[in-house]
């Protein structure tokens, strides 16, 4: 992307005073980097190695890898990070597909496209909590859901409160919210891709799905793959919803690594266990970004 | 865009004289239509969520669904009343100061961290490209329990300033905004260079007008992040008064168990704004994340 110069033949001073208003307009931004970013991550990475009580006098004691090794040891622990990995196996897939739907249906220059984007962008307005407050009242077993479900004589479900109806409510919730705002990113791209591409293949007698595929997707996989990678983060790091209805359970069934970390941290009050389980997600959101990145590199390097 | 619209029924009619209006109509009505089911499954909650925050409680919670579970059938404000009487005021303003100093403090820093990083040259840019970007793209949840001892040791609990300073950068808005002065062509730098304009009025002057759309985005991207933010408010603000709209509706639905009328008025007012902003501003936002939009 960038076009590396080199700087051969421009007086040097002017050079010099480039490079340190350069750093002088970086400063703030890299400043409240470190503090906000980089040392956070090492205390909590260095805490990690400790115990302590809180509230207590007592100094924090160290303990080597015991907070992972004990993780480790704990089937509830293995699970969490199954439950984490099927929930984001499910959701991000799920909002990526209708999210690029949804991009490509209002990019086809229909009736009213503004008024249809912005009912689907609707819900990102909405706090998270607040999402999370309507679909709990409407997702109860007794709730609207389940009526229009009824209505229209196919099963309804427990949702929150089955075990298996939890983790599809919290994908259904989680699709819901953020698939406008998604949408509007690969809109974004869809209208970067310039028309002659499309213009030469309709003379190639390309119909609309088949331009989709040869010309759109392939030409939209860089957006497509940034799109991917911070949905699966912000998924990776769902709370509240967890937090306000289904508490990690029925049963342990949406006991995701996050509400899990929360939890050890102030209900269980063992910071250190907390924050060993925590540099354990951030690893782990790594290697499946990592993945992402090679699998779609792959898919582009490919005919 | 407009050009293409302004075509459009010249190339119309030269297609019916082929024949092909009529498939290309019905494929057309097929697609307005998938488009208006979709984004009506989106609205369902919505129209819900707003007929519930303008009728008595009781009403939400009939036991059919029917017409009637979509439109109050009596009309109130009291779910309002109620949330203002229990101090629903601070938490909106708390929630509006702090969106708008963040958004607009963090745009200024993103400018100023996006231009050097995409414009200027000096040893290393590349690198710390990558490096400010990733680091950001840390979520700020992962590093927000170590942050809480740091800033409770600072005296920053219980203050708006707690709640700002990790909303002042994002790295979306840093990557969106450097993506736009990329594409501004390299000639207005060196005439400027050689006019000898100063870096702040090369900014300032000929960058900042030309990514405009840009820079609405990226405030956008701030403001939305702080107006959603849950989790960080929750862990550093124990004083309700002190607290953000989004987080207040969390805490008044367990303190007062089952009084979601108040809760469904609290979420339709702080929808009501960014939605307002979407409705007005939804072509800008929309160029503002296309390279291209510039033009």
């Amino acid at each position: 992307m960038t076009v590396r110069r080199s700087s051969r033949g421009r007086p040097g001073r002017a050079a010099r005073h480039e490079a340190r208003t350069a750093w002088l307009l970086l400063a703030p931004a890299l400043l409240l980097l470190l503090w906000l970013r980089i040392i956070p991550a090492g205390l909590a990475i260095v805490q990690s190695f400790y115990t302590s009580v809180p509230g207590s006098l007592l100094a924090p004691k160290w303990v080597g890898w015991q907070n992972y090794l004990d993780l480790f040891a704990d089937p509830g622990f293995w699970d969490a990070v199954w439950r984490t990995l099927l929930f984001a196996a499910l959701v991000n897939p799920l909002t990526m597909v209708v999210a690029l739907f949804l991009a490509w249906l209002l990019t086809r220059n229909l009736a009213f496209t503004g008024v249809w984007r912005t009912l689907a962008f609707l819900p990102t307005a909405l706090p998270l909590m607040g999402t999370t407050v309507v679909f709990g009242v409407l997702m109860r077993p007794e709730g609207v859901i389940n009526s229009l479900l009824a209505m229209a004589h196919l099963p309804g479900s427990g949702w929150f409160t089955d075990v298996n109806g939890a983790m599809a409510a919290l994908v259904i919730l989680s699709t819901w919210t953020a698939v406008g705002y998604w949408m509007i990113f690969l809109i974004a791209a869809i209208r970067d891709v310039p028309r002659d591409y499309y213009d030469a293949a309709m003379l190639d007698g390309a119909g609309e799905v088949q331009q989709f595929f040869t010309v759109t997707l392939p030409l939209i996989q860089r957006q497509l793959l940034f799109v991917l990678t911070a949905s699966t983060v912000w998924n990776f790091i769902l709370y509240a919803p967890v937090s306000a209805l289904t508490r990690g359970g029925p049963q342990g069934s949406t006991n995701f690594l996050m509400y899990d970390i929360i939890t050890r941290y102030y209900a269980l009050s063992s910071p250190g266990s907390a924050l060993a389980e925590m540099t354990i997600l951030f690893i782990l959101m790594g290697v499946t970004v990592w993945l992402q990145f090679r699998l779609l590199s792959r898919m582009r390097s490919a005919p | 865009m407009a050009a293409i619209q302004a075509l459009e029924p010249h190339a119309k009619r030269a297609l019916a004289r082929r024949g092909l209006t009529r498939r290309r109509a019905l494929r057309r009505g097929l697609a307005t239509g998938a488009a208006l089911l979709i984004s009506l499954l989106f609205a369902v909650p919505f129209i819900w969520l707003v007929a519930s925050a303008f009728r008595p409680v009781a009403q939400t919670f009939q036991a059919s669904v029917d017409l009637w579970t979509f439109i109050p059938r009596t009309w109130t404000l009291e779910n309002f009343t109620a949330a203002f009487s229990k101090g629903f005021a601070a938490n909106l303003f708390n929630s509006l100061w702090v969106t708008g100093v963040s958004a607009l403090l963090g745009t200024v820093l993103a400018v100023l961290a996006a231009f050097p990083l995409a414009v200027m040259r000096f040893p290393g840019r590349d690198l710390l490209f990558v490096v400010v970007v990733f680091a950001f793209m840390i979520p700020f949840e992962v590093v927000a329990l170590p942050l809480t001892s740091v800033f409770n040791q600072l005296g920053l609990a219980n203050t708006l300033t707690a709640l700002i300073v990790p909303g002042l950068v994002h790295g979306l808005a840093i990557f969106n905004l450097r993506q736009f002065f990329l594409s501004v062509p390299r000639e207005q730098r060196e005439a400027a260079l050689l006019d000898g304009a100063r870096w702040w009025r090369i900014l300032w002057q000929i960058y900042l007008p030309l990514v405009r759309p840009a820079v609405i985005g990226s405030a956008m991207i701030l403001a939305m992040a702080q107006w959603n933010a849950w989790l960080w408010p929750s862990l550093i603000i124990t004083d309700n008064s002190k607290q953000t709209g989004a987080v207040a509706i969390g805490l008044q639905d367990s303190a007062y168990t089952q009084n979601y009328g108040l809760a469904f008025a609290e979420v339709f007012i702080l929808a009501l704004i960014p939605a307002l902003l979407i409705f007005i501003g939804q072509r800008t936002f929309t160029q503002s994340l296309s390279h291209s939009g510039g033009k």
